[in-house]
C-alpha cells in the first residue's frame, strides 16, 4: 500500500515564508520599483510556465514513447504541472503592466516607427493578450485531462486510460509545441521588438524543459530525503540524471549555434541583442550563464556514480534550476537596463518566490493521490527486479 | 529478473532459439544469390557506370558542363551532397541514440542502417570532389603542415569545418559499424564451410574467440562508441547547415537551420532506411526479425522529426513576415510564388502534408502505404535542399542579376550514378556481410516473452535473463 503524503510542517512553513517574501517583493515593487517588479514578474511567469510546460512535455513524451522506466515518477512530473494555473494567474497580473514593458504597446512609439507599424497586425496588446489566453487554456486543459486519466487509472487500472492519455499526448505535444513557440516570441522576443531570431523559440523552449527536469529531480530528491527511496530509486535518479545531461548540452547547441551565427553574418540588426549581453557585467552574466546551465551540469553529471548520488544529483538540478532563471534574466532585463544588472533584493526576492510557489504547488499536488501510479499497466517496469 | 509490462510485445514476430537467428540470418550469405539480386545487381551499375561516365567527360570538359551561372553557383551537386549526408543520419541516430536509449528494437535494423550510412556518406563525398576544379588536390582542403608556404585553410570557413565534421562522422561510423561486425563475422568464420571463407572471415573477425573477457571489452566499448556517435549525428548536420546560414542571403542567414537541417536529416534517412527495409524484408524473409511493429515505430520516429520539420518551416515564414525586412519577405514569397514554386509546393506537400497520414495506427502499419510515404518524403526532402539552395540565389539583390537554373544532362547523369553506386554498395553488403546483427538480437530474444512461451519455444535460459542494458 502506498501511503499517503504529507508535507512536512517544517518545510511547509519554509516554502510558506519564502511565498511571502516573494509576494511582498512584488507588490511593494510594483509601487516602489516599478521599472524592475515588471520585468521580475515577466521572468517569473515564464519561469514558473516553464516549468509547469517542461513536466507536461516529459509526460507526454514517455506516453508517447510508451515508457516505462518512468511510470514511477510520473506522478512527480504531473504534480509539476499543477503551477500551470498559479502562472495563469500572473499573466493576467501581467497584462496591467504591458506598457511597463513592451515598446510596441505604446501607439504612439508604433505610429512613428514603419516596422513596427509593419508587426502591429501581431503585436498589440488585444491579440497579445488573446493569444496568451489562448495558450494557458491550452496548456492548462490537455495537461489536466492526461493528469486526470492517469487518476482515473489508479482506481479501476484499465489500459485504456493509458490510451486515451497516449491520444492527449499527442495533442498536449503538437499544440503544446506550436502555442509555446509562439508564447516564447511573445513574452520574450517582443521585449526588443525590431530584432528576431528564427532560433530564439526553440532555444528558450530546450532551457524551459531542462528547468523542468530539473525541477522533477529536486522534487525526487527531496521525497527520496523523506523516506521514498522504496518507490523512487537510484535508477529513477541516474536516468533523470542522464536526461538532464543530454538537455543541458542540447541547451548549450542551440544556445552556441543561434550566437555563432549572428555573430558569423555580422548584420547589425542582429548584433545589437548580443552587442548588450557582451558589455562590462552583462557580458560576465552570459558566461556564468553558460557556465550554469552547461558546464556545472556537463562535468558533474558525466560520471556514473554521480547520477546516483542524491547530493551531488540536486547540486547540479539546482544549478540548472538558477541558471535558467539568470538565462532568462539575460533574456528580459537588458531590453531596459542597457548598461548594467540591476540585481538586488527586488530580484533575489521573486527568485525566492518563486521556488516557494512552484515547491509547494507541487507538494500539494502529490499530497491529493497515491505518489505513485498505480494501476498503470507499466508500472511494472518501473518497479524494483523481482525474483531470482 | 527483469519485469515486463503485460501490454509490451516480443521483439520478434514469432519465438526463435539462438540456433534458429543464426540460421535465419547466416544462410541468406551462404547460398547462391538469386536471380532477382542479379537483376538488381546489374541495373545498380549500370547507373553507376552512367554517372561515372558523365563524371569523366566533366572531369575533362570542366564545370562549364553543369547549369551554374554567376548567380546560381551552387546547386545541383550541393543539394545532392545534402541530401545524401541527411540520408545518412538515420543509420547513427539507430545504431547510437536508440542504443542509448535502450530501445531494444533497434537491434533488427541497425545493421543495415549503418551500413546505408556509410554509404550514403560516400556518395555524398562525391560531389564536392567533383566541384573542385582540380580534385586529384583534395587534400588540400584539410589543415596539415605543407611545403606551399605553408599555406593554411580557412579555418574560419564552414566548408572546412565540413570536411572536418564529416571526415569523423564516417570514421566514427565506420569504427562502430565494423565493431559491431566483428562477432558476427565471427559466427560466419565458424560457419564457412570453404578455406578461402574461413581465411577472409577469419581475417575480418580480428580472431574473435567469444570469451567472457573479449565480450566484456567489447561492450565497454560499444558504449564508449555510441556516446562518442551521439554529438556527432547533431554536429554534421549542423555544420552542413552552417554552409549557407553564416552567409548573408536571405533564405539562407536563419538562426534554426542547425536543429531544422538536423531533424530533416534524421526524417529523410528513416524515410530512406524504410524505403530499403520494406523490399529487403519481403526479398529476404525477415519478416519475423523486421516486424510490422518495426515499421510502426520508425514512421512515429519519422513522424516527430517531420513535424519538427514543418514547425520549422512555419517559423521561418513567420519571422519572414515579422521581420518586417522586404529582402527576407521577397525570399519567402518567390519560394512560394515565384518560378520555383513547383518545387517549394512539392516540398510542402511531400514533407508536411503526407506524413500526417502517420498519425493512424492502421496506416503506419499498412507496408504499402508506408512504402509510398516514405519515397515521396525522399523525393520531398531532396526538393527542399534545391529549394533553399536555388531558389535564395536565382533571385540575386539586383535584379540584372537575376537567372534561373536548370541542371544539365550531365548533372542528372551524375545523380544518376550516385544511386548507382548506393545500391551497388547496398546489394554487394547485403550478400557479403549479415544484413541483420546476428549477436544483438540474440540479446533480446527474451524481451517481454512470457515465461511459459519461453519453455515451450525452446528460447535457452540465458536468453531470458535480461536485455543488454546499456
Amino acid at each position: 500500500m502506498i501511503p499517503t503524503f504529507r508535507t512536512p510542517p517544517a518545510l511547509a512553513r519554509v516554502l510558506a515564508v519564502g511565498m511571502a517574501v516573494g509576494l511582498l517583493m512584488l507588490v511593494v515593487g510594483l509601487f516602489a520599483a516599478p521599472d524592475r517588479a515588471w520585468p521580475n514578474l515577466l521572468i517569473s511567469i515564464y519561469y514558473l510556465t516553464g516549468l509547469g510546460l517542461g513536466a507536461g512535455f516529459f509526460i507526454a513524451i514517455q506516453y508517447l514513447s510508451n515508457a516505462g522506466w518512468s511510470v514511477g515518477i510520473r506522478r512527480i512530473a504531473e504534480a509539476s504541472t499543477s503551477i500551470l494555473p498559479v502562472a495563469a494567474i500572473g499573466a493576467v497580473v501581467l497584462m496591467f503592466g504591458i506598457h511597463n514593458l513592451y515598446e510596441w504597446s505604446h501607439s504612439s512609439l508604433v505610429a512613428g516607427d514603419s516596422a513596427l507599424q509593419g508587426k502591429s497586425v501581431w503585436l498589440n496588446p488585444t491579440f497579445f493578450a488573446a493569444r496568451i489566453a489562448a495558450y494557458f487554456v491550452i496548456w492548462i486543459v490537455l495537461s489536466k485531462a492526461i493528469v486526470r486519466n492517469s487518476e482515473r487509472q489508479d482506481k479501476d487500472g484499465d489500459p485504456l486510460h493509458t490510451s486515451r492519455n497516449v491520444r492527449n499526448s499527442a495533442l498536449f505535444v503538437v499544440s503544446g509545441l506550436c502555442t509555446s513557440v509562439l508564447a516564447s516570441m511573445d513574452f520574450l522576443m517582443s521585449l526588443q521588438p525590431h530584432w528576431y531570431s528564427t532560433m530564439f523559440a526553440f532555444a528558450s523552449l530546450s532551457g524551459s524543459f531542462l528547468s523542468g527536469l530539473a525541477a522533477i529531480t529536486v522534487l525526487v530528491v527531496v521525497l527520496r530525503r523523506l523516506g521514498y527511496r522504496e518507490l523512487f530509486r537510484d535508477e529513477h535518479l541516474c536516468d533523470l540524471g542522464r536526461l538532464m545531461l543530454a538537455f543541458s548540452v542540447f541547451w548549450v547547441y542551440l544556445w552556441v549555434s543561434q550566437h555563432l551565427l549572428i555573430w558569423y553574418a555580422n548584420i547589425p540588426e542582429e548584433t545589437t541583442y548580443y552587442v548588450v549581453r557582451h558589455a562590462g557585467s552583462w557580458g560576465t552574466l552570459s558566461v556564468v550563464n553558460v557556465l550554469l546551465n552547461w558546464a556545472v551540469p556537463f562535468l558533474v553529471l558525466l560520471p556514473r556514480a554521480s547520477k546516483r548520488s542524491e547530493t551531488v544529483m540536486a547540486a547540479a538540478a539546482m544549478s540548472i534550476l538558477v541558471g535558467h532563471w539568470l538565462d532568462l534574466f539575460i533574456i528580459v532585463m537588458p531590453s531596459k537596463f542597457r548598461d548594467a544588472p540591476p540585481l538586488g533584493i527586488w530580484e533575489i526576492g521573486a527568485f525566492t518566490g518563486i521556488l516557494a510557489v512552484f515547491f509547494g504547488a507541487a507538494f500539494r499536488s502529490l499530497g491529493k493521490r497515491s505518489l505513485v501510479p498505480v494501476g498503470d499497466p507499466y508500472l511494472v517496469e518501473s518497479l524494483p527486479a523481482r525474483g531470482h | 529478473m527483469k519485469q515486463y509490462s503485460t501490454l509490451r510485445k516480443p521483439i520478434l514476430g514469432t519465438p526463435k532459439s539462438f540456433e534458429d537467428v543464426t540460421i535465419d540470418i547466416a544462410t541468406q550469405l551462404e547460398r547462391r544469390p538469386a536471380k532477382l539480386w542479379w537483376a538488381a545487381l546489374a541495373c545498380a551499375v549500370c547507373a553507376l557506370g552512367v554517372g561515372a561516365t558523365a563524371v569523366a567527360y566533366q572531369l575533362k570538359m570542366g564545370i562549364g558542363t553543369w547549369g551554374l551561372n554567376n548567380s546560381v553557383g551552387w546547386a545541383f551537386d550541393i543539394t545532392n551532397f545534402v541530401f545524401w549526408v541527411g540520408i545518412g543520419h538515420a543509420g547513427t541516430f539507430i545504431s547510437a541514440i536508440l542504443f542509448l536509449l535502450r530501445q531494444p528494437w533497434r537491434t533488427s535494423i541497425n545493421r543495415s542502417a549503418e551500413a546505408m550510412t556509410l554509404i550514403a556518406v560516400a556518395c555524398a563525398g562525391i560531389f564536392p570532389l567533383i566541384h573542385m576544379g582540380r580534385p586529384w588536390l583534395f587534400f588540400w582542403a584539410t589543415p596539415y603542415p605543407n611545403s606551399r608556404g605553408p599555406l593554411w585553410v580557412n579555418f574560419r570557413s564552414p566548408l572546412v569545418w565540413d570536411c572536418i565534421a564529416i571526415g569523423t562522422y564516417f570514421t566514427i561510423s565506420l569504427v562502430f559499424w565494423y565493431l559491431g561486425l566483428i562477432p558476427d563475422l565471427a559466427t560466419l568464420r565458424d560457419r564457412a564451410t570453404s578455406k578461402t571463407r574461413r581465411f577472409v572471415y577469419g581475417i575480418l573477425s580480428f580472431g574473435w574467440n567469444g570469451s567472457m573477457r573479449v565480450w566484456h571489452r567489447y561492450d565497454a566499448v560499444y558504449l564508449l562508441l555510441a556516446a562518442l556517435a551521439t554529438p556527432l549525428v547533431l554536429s554534421v548536420h549542423t555544420i552542413v547547415s552552417m554552409d549557407f546560414a553564416t552567409s548573408i542571403i536571405p533564405g539562407w542567414h536563419s538562426t534554426v537551420f542547425p536543429p531544422y537541417f538536423v531533424a530533416g536529416a534524421i526524417f529523410s534517412g528513416f524515410a530512406m532506411v524504410l524505403t530499403l527495409l520494406i523490399v529487403a524484408r519481403k526479398i529476404m524473409s525477415f519478416q519475423d526479425y523486421i516486424t510490422i511493429d518495426h515499421i510502426d515505430k520508425m514512421c512515429r520516429v519519422m513522424l516527430a522529426a517531420g513535424s519538427l520539420v514543418g514547425i520549422s518551416y512555419a517559423i521561418e515564414v513567420f519571422v519572414a513576415w515579422y521581420s518586417v525586412n522586404p529582402y527576407e519577405r521577397f525570399a519567402f514569397l518567390n519560394r512560394a510564388l515565384g518560378p520555383y514554386a513547383w518545387a517549394y509546393w512539392t516540398m510542402i506537400t511531400c514533407n508536411v502534408f503526407v506524413p500526417q497520414l502517420l498519425w493512424f495506427r492502421n496506416l503506419r502499419r499498412n507496408v504499402i502505404l508506408v512504402f509510398v510515404v516514405s519515397i515521396l518524403i525522399n523525393v520531398g526532402m531532396w526538393m527542399e535542399r534545391f529549394v533553399i539552395i536555388v531558389t535564395s540565389l536565382h533571385r540575386d539583390f539586383m535584379p540584372s542579376s537575376w537567372s534561373m537554373y536548370k541542371p544539365t544532362i550531365i548533372e542528372i547523369a551524375i545523380l544518376l550514378g550516385a544511386f548507382g553506386l548506393f545500391f551497388t554498395a547496398f546489394l554487394l553488403f547485403a550478400r557479403f556481410l549479415p544484413f541483420i546483427a546476428i549477436s544483438e538480437v540474440k540479446g533480446v530474444l527474451g524481451y517481454a516473452r512470457r515465461p511459459q512461451e519461453r519453455s515451450s519455444h525452446k528460447v535457452p535460459v540465458h536468453a531470458i535473463s535480461e536485455a543488454p542494458a546499456p
